[in-house]
């Protein structure tokens, strides 16, 4: 599967299979979850949002009588993501810092086959054998990732607060004097943003190549 | 974890790097049009320097050599031996260009000739203890090669390493930047080499403080052997993926070699501009550039050489988040301890060539059109994961630094608007570096398999051998 969305974020869709008998369990683990405070996840910064879902083998699409209804054994567990940056570096962050990884084995425990989020190789195999191919994907400011964003409002917000602040009879001195320590303040937020679409998509970024093939 | 039992004696002494005791060296870039011409070529070089007690060894010249993907089928590999290298090994660097940005000024069609047309098959490096001493070598060896069938010599580099002289400084504007003692210097007269990762079973230089991993404890360990030696246990406990079988990839590694040319003239003129407007020194600003002064001393902690980490200035504002040292790797920068940057490290053992350009001096009146820069040499044991993981995500992007789109400012290959901006500490302004101009400039280059001396001599036997 090679993927080739413009823009810096890069989606990702797991959808594994899990036996209807763990149900409840999996619908108390997922209650649990959404009353955490996942701090780690705004920490690692290259993440968007995650989001868990239980699928009942019974509520697929049925989008037309002319679908044949089928009658499966297993519920669907899926797992939806966009994050910055090469798939490796997500995967990896996953299963390298221990608070996720914990988190991670309690999530997908359920799901057939899961090997556990570490070691690697067989997790990042199992993410790789059960991830979704995506045919649309909209993304509505490709040149931004979510650091560009926060950045970017941080700047915003400290710009309004500093024009509010400048008088209009201001003397030069004492604007200079001001908009230094502006600058220096925001400093740290003047990255440049935007696409450069030639230079993000590479083939590497996406998957890693010894589960390629 | 204990580390593992290396066989030093099977590590080719490039991958432990050479030091001052072997300050000039050449390279051989050579292609071999049939399997014999290449397997005479193994047979002629001296035995192979390794890594056990090198400077101790009383031959005056060492000799080491690695093959692309192309030189190991023009050795006659069995195929299947050849499919098993990694995929990044086999397209080589010419066909990951556009990974590791390597366009417009660095384009491979832009490279020197050695690295057009027919490509490079092999690299020999040879270094030794006195320019005599490689010159009787060089005689000899290129005597050989001229006359031996088959054998094509694709092009070939001088390299030296130099060290800071009070006879020669390097600064732009401040005479006390330079280094008071004879570090080894690169060419924008920076002290280079000083923050490898160490690995677990090599000699160690130093404690792992600050350049190894980031224990839970707080203490530091060096790097597992497999993420830089094929055949060893990386840091997510595996064996990296290498070659089949095991015995071609035992004590093995992969090398990146860069000839990068550096604009001396161009960085002194452009610092020295942007520092006269903002009211600054400009060695002072190079440093930010760098993240260390010229004598190698931290930013982040001038206390020490390697020791410090990042986590108490997450708005660079002692280092610049988008210096190069902090780029190159993060420490801790990105929180979690290091867990994110420890699969990313690159070892680096390169040599600059060239004549350094004195204080004052422009590079023509040194040598001419020869230019200057740094024979880039780093090793990993996955070009995908580490040397262009490092290159695309860290150097020629910024998010991870929270730099936008905003690249090295040393060797980024810069698109514009071109930035770096050098966040105030309250004493020294903002500066703000607009319009930066390339100052690194790719001249050639491959992947590289620098196998174990086993390795190599299995590779010379050849099919009934």
């Amino acid at each position: 599967m090679q993927q080739s969305f413009e823009g810096k974020a890069t989606p990702m869709t797991v959808i594994t299979p899990m036996r209807p008998r763990w149900r409840p369990l999996v619908w108390a683990i997922l209650a649990v979850f959404r009353h955490l405070k996942l701090g780690v996840v705004k920490e690692l910064a290259f993440i968007h949002f995650a989001r868990w879902l239980l699928v009942k083998r019974g509520r697929l699409p049925h989008l037309s009588p002319r679908q044949p209804v089928e009658r499966l054994d297993d519920d669907w567990f899926v797992f939806t993501t966009n994050f910055n940056g090469p798939w490796d570096q997500y995967i990896d962050a996953f299963g390298m810092v221990g608070g996720v990884r914990g988190g991670l084995d309690w999530l997908w425990w359920t799901s057939r086959g899961f090997p556990g989020a570490w070691p690697m190789r067989p997790f990042k195999r199992y993410i790789r054998y059960f991830e979704y191919p995506l045919d649309l994907y909209c993304n509505a400011y490709p040149g931004a990732s979510v650091r560009d964003i926060a950045c970017a409002l941080e700047l915003s917000s400290r710009l309004d607060a500093f024009l509010a602040a400048t008088p209009p009879d201001e003397d030069a001195a004492a604007f200079a004097r001001r908009w230094c320590a502006f600058l220096d303040a925001v400093a740290p937020t003047l990255g440049d943003t935007g696409a450069q679409l030639q230079e993000i998509p590479s083939p590497h970024s996406k998957v890693p190549l010894e589960l390629r093939s | 974890m204990a580390a593992p039992v290396l066989d030093l004696t099977d590590i080719q002494a490039q991958f432990g790097g050479y030091d001052r005791h072997w300050p000039v060296g050449r390279f051989w870039y050579l292609r071999w049009e049939t399997p014999d011409a290449g397997r005479a070529l193994l047979a002629r070089l001296p035995p192979l320097a390794h890594c056990l007690h090198l400077d101790d060894s009383d031959t005056a010249i060492a000799v080491n050599v690695a093959f692309t993907h192309r030189g190991l089928a023009a050795l006659g590999l069995d195929p299947t031996m050849l499919d098993s290298f990694p995929e990044d090994f086999r397209q080589g660097m010419r066909a990951r260009a556009p990974l590791n940005g390597d366009t417009g000024p660095n384009d491979p069609q832009c490279w020197d000739d050695a690295w057009q047309g027919g490509g490079v098959h092999g690299w020999v490096g040879a270094y030794a203890r006195s320019a005599q001493a490689l010159e009787e070598f060089a005689r000899d060896f290129e005597t050989w090669l001229s006359a031996t069938p088959h054998l094509v010599r694709a092009g070939s580099e001088d390299v030296s390493r130099f060290y800071a002289d009070p006879a020669r400084p390097m600064h732009i504007d401040d005479p006390a930047s330079n280094p008071s003692r004879p570090v080894v210097l690169e060419h924008f007269g920076f002290r280079d080499g000083v923050s490898n990762p160490p690995v677990a079973g090599m000699p160690q230089d130093g404690p792992a403080t600050g350049i190894g991993m980031l224990n839970k404890d707080g203490s530091w360990s060096p790097l597992p052997a497999g993420e830089f030696l094929l055949g060893q246990v990386d840091a997510d406990g595996e064996v990296p993926p290498g070659p089949q079988p095991e015995s071609l990839a035992r004590n093995g590694s992969f090398m990146v070699l860069r000839k990068l040319e550096q604009d001396v003239d161009g960085f002194r003129a452009y610092v020295a501009g942007v520092a006269a407007g903002a009211g600054i020194g400009a060695d002072a600003l190079a440093a930010r550039f760098f993240g260390r002064h010229r004598d190698g001393t931290p930013l982040a902690d001038p206390s020490t050489l390697n020791g410090f980490t990042f986590g108490d200035d997450p708005q660079g504002r002692r280092c610049p988040l988008g210096a190069h040292l902090r780029r190159a790797n993060p420490r801790d920068s990105m929180g979690f301890g290091t867990v994110l940057v420890d699969r990313h490290r690159i070892l680096r053992n390169g040599i600059t060539y060239g004549q350094p350009v004195p204080h004052g001096v422009l590079q023509a009146e040194v040598n001419g059109d020869a230019g200057q820069g740094l024979m880039f040499i780093a090793f990993n044991t996955s070009f995908a994961g580490q040397f262009e993981f490092v290159t695309q995500q860290w150097l020629n992007f910024g998010n991870d630094q929270n730099q936008g789109n905003d690249r090295d400012p040393v060797v980024g290959v810069q698109v514009p608007p071109a930035r770096f901006v050098v966040p105030g500490d309250g004493l020294r302004p903002t500066v703000v570096c607009a319009g930066l101009p390339q100052f690194v400039r790719l001249r050639g280059g491959d992947y590289f398999f620098l196998p174990g001396i086993a390795a190599v001599a299995a590779l010379a036997s050849g099919p009934g051998g």
